[in-house]
């Protein structure tokens, strides 16, 4: 069954799905099944084998790009000048876009809401005896370790300036010089998670602060201690804040993540020299991505850690 | 002369007004006994002649065995104490009404306080009765003992004067098991209807394979290996194709085969509001749960949007005279996402219960322990999945429509059915990523403990602040909910505009306003999602904006019916099976829009939200407005795709019997939803019974007569006759091709001429 | 017949030199690497901003202003630097601009309605 643009049948997506089926299969059972339906932890070996599964479909996706290095006969002829303007990879990528734009507005609003909804502490309201009543945000917490949040946000924005760069490195024929900033981007994004995962543990574990305050004996939040709702942590199950500080920052740190993995693929392309002034499409699309997650990080930073 | 019939009449007048004020129900104390015709009043709503509430402090009690034998008769004694009319003696003290579940109630012989009205079969006081706080009757067993028997019983604590003032009463649930009665566990029922139905194609399915194969090994003496290589030849290029016309053969079928899944669930709802039911009777209240959540959820994520995406994918490309959709590959992805998503949605039937809440998911139901688990999960999960699929096509779509255009295909000379679906993926574009997030923290709520809907109040009970709102999880589904409502009926009015073009042998009227409709519509939808809402304590400012644009929004959609109306009126119309069809739908989607704008209104809304006056509002668009239209788009279609015709004659009576028997099933759901029979109950009023019966026995037949539809399909697509390019005579650009089209559609890149230019 | 008309290979653009508006460089720029390292200068010159703002303690309007300006002048280096915004056609524009009307709905009606809102019209029309 033979197709326009080389695009003969593929068993990829049927792989890839069946396999995201099995890994949801898994994850379901191992959190909700079971005989009291607390979680069935057998099942977190049908989850890995989903993974797994995804993992092969994503390679036998991409195995098309692999050996490829122009874009000669592959892109699609427009007849409307306007909206061929740019490639269609690109359009379709500035559309994809337009959903996580979505997805982060509804994480956004959601918080709001909440946010809007209860009023923030403040030593002149009551609160409750465990400042339950009012919002003790997670930028409260974080004042007195800030500097992992500062570092993240500067690696963010380097990682994006990298990428730029990777991408006219390619543009130049230089091989080298795009792996090489393919890999800072790539260790810059680590760096970012792995801060994360460090500022999370912290927080959950209740490390990250000394005093815990007394509404009676006037104590600031904001400064000097904790307030008596977040003693044993502060964790997504803790309190609204810790829900949707986890949740939104969580959901960003995914797309990181994710981010990652297409980066794997590009630095290997890279290392065996796929990428040159002809083909180098694929890293401009990555960058697009790469540079929305960090537009997110952009208004995610103020919102949560600093205010 | 004229003088005195004057005096005549206007006294015959003021006698008729005395008359009838008179006769006019007043509500009074009924020292007489319940009987009928408020015997169905004191049965839903108590003794609230008297009160508007029940008194907690009035105590009803009932003398009961311990358990009962079959066919014993026991006797029973019923009194009320406690309550503010707590007075000794005196006249005027009491009143009850006592109706068993099962066995028969009968007043002592010679007892004179206690009364069995005629006909019915439920003990009253009578007027001497009325005298006392405490009634003995007997009571008959039924021969079964191993049921368990419920006594719904009211009290009335009377204060001693005349009228209904100052009276206080309780009702009370006593239940009494026979000696064999087993006390049903939450959740044990074995297995309920629809498991036992999926567990039974299951192993059909199983069979049937292994017969096919095993008959091929007999008949063509081949091993194992040999027949299963012979069918992976087949299925393999199934599997793996990307070519839009096969990919939108795999949504058709599949969507099809979903809708009848559900349309079995649906018979299996219809059979539950037969009669009235106790928990248990056929299905339990929370399986009946999950029939109506996987009825919604499988007719609209794996029927209605299928059907619509594989229209949408074999016909665009060719409508717009390109060879394939933009992401060949990208487009397979959303389609496999299709069953392996449905059948994680259907994995909660195999471990101890599907999902249960309702297509809305409303929290928090949705969050409490009461949904079934995993199976809310596996919704949850598999919704994702259906998510990620609308995604990927919305994205493909779009980027296929705005830039793949052949030469002469400007906007305004695309054919509407592709009009539809660009605003269509437009909306799903903007819309799915809310209920994806929506969905996510639902999920992180069942598993992680979040808090997004489901943390309870801390802090004292004076009601704090810092709170999960459930009306959140309304406010993101909502959001998407109701542009998702738009996106399975625009692609239908693309499908009508096609249709009766073609059989009025005519462009369609106003072709620039149908556009301007549609994207207006598309727009709208966003805005008026909050009449979902009404009953929410919405802030009012919210609910009124919303109102207005509700009622707004149905502009649009009347310019669209009155421009196919002009265009049959101007045209010579054709009537095959796709027109008859298109007809219908007219007339069913606009009586269903119609009572989507007497819903539309805050405070009819407010009387007939989550009743079923809703339940045929919907039913009357998606059904009358999508099923029918795309049933005629198949009619209409089918010659392209298999290069055959459909048989007429079974066409015809397809319709008659589907549109006869919808219109019985769903018409009177208007005046049940009216009398107040709340959806989502698995049971209901008596009085309603007769109504419902009917509308249940309209269903079925409905139901059945789609059997005549999957025969014809069946038939033609072996015995038809040959269709030829253009059946129809249509002129928009998929009618240029041959039928079926070639591999890749196109043998060169067409250049579009307007209705006018072509033949 | 149909008039094919190839698109543009827009790699070209990219071979001419951008220009970066002349304050972004604060200067002349020979090649746009420097100019996209001054770009990543003034984010993380914005970015300093917002912390002292934060550390500052200014009232809440001007807090949230501060944030919410800075926050919207780094999307926009970003945007038409990093992305390219600025030296794309204008397609891109107009689609990053379509979610704009959607999400002041969103924002507008879950962001800012709330439970426990004013029950009456009278009240919010304030008579």
């Amino acid at each position: 069954m033979s197709g326009e643009h080389g695009h003969h049948g593929t068993p990829a997506p049927f792989v890839f799905c069946v396999a995201t089926a099995i890994m949801f299969i898994g994850l379901v059972m191992a959190t909700a099944g079971g005989e009291n339906n607390e979680g069935d932890t057998g099942y977190w070996f049908v989850f890995i084998l989903g993974i797994a599964g995804m993992i092969t479909g994503f390679m036998m996706w991409v195995q098309d790009y692999w050996d490829q290095d122009s874009e000669e006969g592959e892109e699609i002829v427009g007849y409307h000048p306007f909206w061929a303007s740019i490639t269609t990879r690109k359009f379709g990528m500035w559309i994809f876009l337009l959903t996580e734009v979505m997805v982060f507005s509804t994480l956004l609003s959601a918080y709001m809401r909440y946010r809007a909804a209860i009023p923030d502490y403040s030593p002149d309201i009551d609160c409750g005896l465990y400042f339950e009543e009012c919002w003790v945000p997670a930028a409260d917490i974080i004042r007195s370790h800030l500097i992992f949040g500062v570092i993240n946000t500067f690696a963010l924005l380097l990682s994006s300036l990298t990428v730029v760069l990777a991408l006219y490195a390619a543009r130049n024929n230089n091989s080298k010089a795009a792996t090489r900033y393919l890999i800072a981007t790539f260790f810059l994004g680590t760096l970012f998670l792995v801060l994360k995962a460090y500022e999370w543990w912290e927080m959950k574990n209740g490390h990250f602060w000394g005093d815990h305050c007394s509404v009676t004996a006037g104590q600031d939040i904001g400064h000097h201690c904790v307030a008596p709702k977040y003693e044993h942590g502060f964790w997504l199950d803790t309190s609204l804040e810790g829900t949707t500080f986890y949740i939104t920052t969580g959901t960003h740190g995914a797309h990181v993540f994710v981010g990652l993995l297409a980066l794997g693929y590009l630095i290997a392309k890279a290392n065996k020299e796929g990428y040159n002034e002809k083909y180098n499409d694929t890293i401009e699309l990555f960058g697009l991505y790469w540079h929305y997650v960090d537009v997110v990080w952009v208004f995610v930073f103020p919102f949560f850690y600093l205010y | 002369m004229k003088g005195a019939s004057l005096k005549i009449l206007s006294v015959g007048f003021l006698i008729s007004i005395l008359v009838a004020i008179s006769a006019f129900p007043t509500s009074n104390g009924f020292p007489t006994g319940i009987t009928d015709p408020t015997t169905s009043t004191v049965e839903a709503n108590g003794c609230n002649c008297h009160n508007p509430d029940p008194t907690t402090s009035v105590i009803v009690e009932l003398t009961l065995p311990e358990n009962f034998t079959a066919g014993e008769i026991y006797t029973l004694t019923f009194n009320i104490s406690g309550g503010p009319n707590d007075a000794p003696s005196g006249e005027n003290l009491g009143g009850f009404f006592i109706k068993a579940s099962h066995g028969v109630l009968e007043p002592l012989e010679n007892d004179t306080l206690v009364q069995k009205p005629f006909g019915e079969n439920h003990l009253t006081h009578t007027t001497e009765g009325n005298d006392y706080r405490e009634w003995n009757f007997t009571w008959t067993a039924p021969e079964s003992d191993d049921v368990i028997v419920t006594f719904s019983a009211y009290g009335n604590s009377v204060n001693g004067a005349d009228g209904n003032q100052g009276d206080y009463w309780n009702s009370a649930t006593f239940s009494l098991m026979g000696v064999n009665a087993v006390a049903v566990a939450d959740g044990e029922h074995g297995l309920s209807t629809p498991q036992k139905l999926i567990y039974g194609f299951t192993i059909i399915a199983v069979t049937l394979g292994v017969v096919i194969i095993g008959n091929r090994m007999v008949t063509k003496e081949q091993s194992f290996e040999e027949v299963l290589k012979d069918y992976w030849k087949y299925l393999y290029p199934w599997l793996t194709t990307t070519d839009h016309k096969y990919i939108g053969i795999l949504y058709i079928v599949t969507g099809f085969a979903w809708f009848f899944i559900a349309g079995i669930l649906g018979m299996i709802i219809r059979w539950q509001l037969f009669e009235p039911r106790l928990d248990g009777d056929f299905l339990t209240y929370q399986e009946y749960n999950s029939t109506f959540t996987m009825h919604g959820t499988t007719m609209i994520f794996m029927a209605a949007m299928p059907i619509i995406f594989g229209f949408a994918n074999y016909l665009i490309p060719l409508q717009i005279g390109c060879r394939d959709l933009a992401f060949p590959r990208l487009n397979a992805m959303s389609y496999w996402l299709l069953p392996t998503g449905g059948i994680v949605i259907y994995m909660g039937y195999f471990t101890g219960g599907a999902g249960d809440v309702g297509w809305t998911g409303y929290v928090p139901y949705a969050t409490d322990a009461s949904a079934t688990k995993p199976g809310t999960d596996f919704w949850v999960a598999g919704q994702i999945m259906l998510g990620a699929s609308s995604t990927l096509t919305a994205i493909n779509f779009l980027t296929t429509i705005l830039r793949m255009r052949a030469p002469g295909v400007s906007f305004m000379r695309m054919p509407l059915f592709t009009w539809s679906i660009f605003v269509t993926v437009f909306l799903l574009l903007l819309a799915i990523p809310v209920f994806a997030v929506a969905l996510i923290l639902l999920m992180a709520d069942r598993t992680f403990g979040t808090l997004y809907f489901s943390g309870s109040c801390a802090g004292d009970l004076m009601g704090t602040t810092a709170c999960s709102d459930p009306i959140l999880w309304q406010h993101l589904f909502w959001y998407f909910g109701h542009p998702e409502v738009y996106i399975v009926i625009l692609p239908a009015f693309g499908v009508l505009s096609e249709i009766i073009s073609t059989f009025s042998r005519r462009p369609i009227f106003g072709y620039t306003s149908m556009v301007y409709a549609m994207t207006t519509i598309g727009v709208i939808s966003f805005v008026v999602y909050g009449h979902h809402m009404f009953t929410t304590g919405a802030d009012p400012l919210f609910r009124f904006i919303v109102m207005l644009t509700t009622m707004l929004v149905a502009v649009p959609t009347g310019i669209k019916i009155f421009n196919w109306l002009a265009t049959m009126t101007g045209g010579s119309i054709v009537t095959k099976t796709p027109m008859i069809f298109a007809l219908g739908t007219v007339i069913t989607f606009t009586i269903g829009g119609i009572t989507g704008i007497i819903l539309a209104s805050i405070p009819l809304d407010i009387a007939f939200h989550d009743t079923y006056f809703v339940v045929a509002h919907f039913h009357y668009v998606l059904v009358g407005g999508t099923l029918f239209a795309f049933l005629g788009g198949v009619y209409y279609w089918f010659p392209k795709m298999t290069g055959k015709m459909m048989n007429e004659t079974l066409g015809l009576i397809h319709f008659a019997f589907s549109f006869i028997f919808f219109n019985a099933a769903f018409y009177p759901m208007h005046n049940v939803g009216i009398s107040g029979m709340p959806r989502r109950y698995a049971t209901y009023d008596p009085a309603l019974t007769e109504m419902n019966q009917f509308i249940s026995v309209a269903a079925f037949i409905f139901g059945f007569a789609q059997l005549i539809f999957v025969y014809n399909v069946y038939y033609s697509y072996k015995y038809g006759e040959e269709a030829g390019d253009d059946p129809w005579d249509g002129w928009s650009l998929e009618w240029a091709t041959s039928s079926p089209p070639p591999h890749n559609s196109f043998t060169e890149i067409p250049t579009l001429k307007s209705a006018e230019e072509a033949e | 017949m149909s008039d094919e008309q190839e698109t543009g290979n827009e790699h070209d653009e990219h071979h001419d030199d951008h220009s970066f508006p002349a304050w972004v460089t604060l200067g002349h720029t020979d090649n746009p690497i420097n100019g996209f390292m001054k770009v990543f200068a003034w984010l993380v010159f914005w970015t300093l901003l917002e912390v002292g703002a934060i550390l500052s303690e200014f009232s809440f309007w001007i807090t949230m202003g501060i944030l919410f300006g800075i926050a919207a002048i780094k999307c926009w280096f970003i945007g038409s630097f990093f992305m390219h915004m600025t030296w794309d056609p204008p397609l891109v524009n107009r689609t990053a601009a379509v979610p704009v009307f959607f999400l002041i709905v969103l924002f507008l009606a879950i962001g800012l309605t709330q439970p426990g809102a004013v029950d009456d019209l009278r009240t919010i029309c304030g008579f």
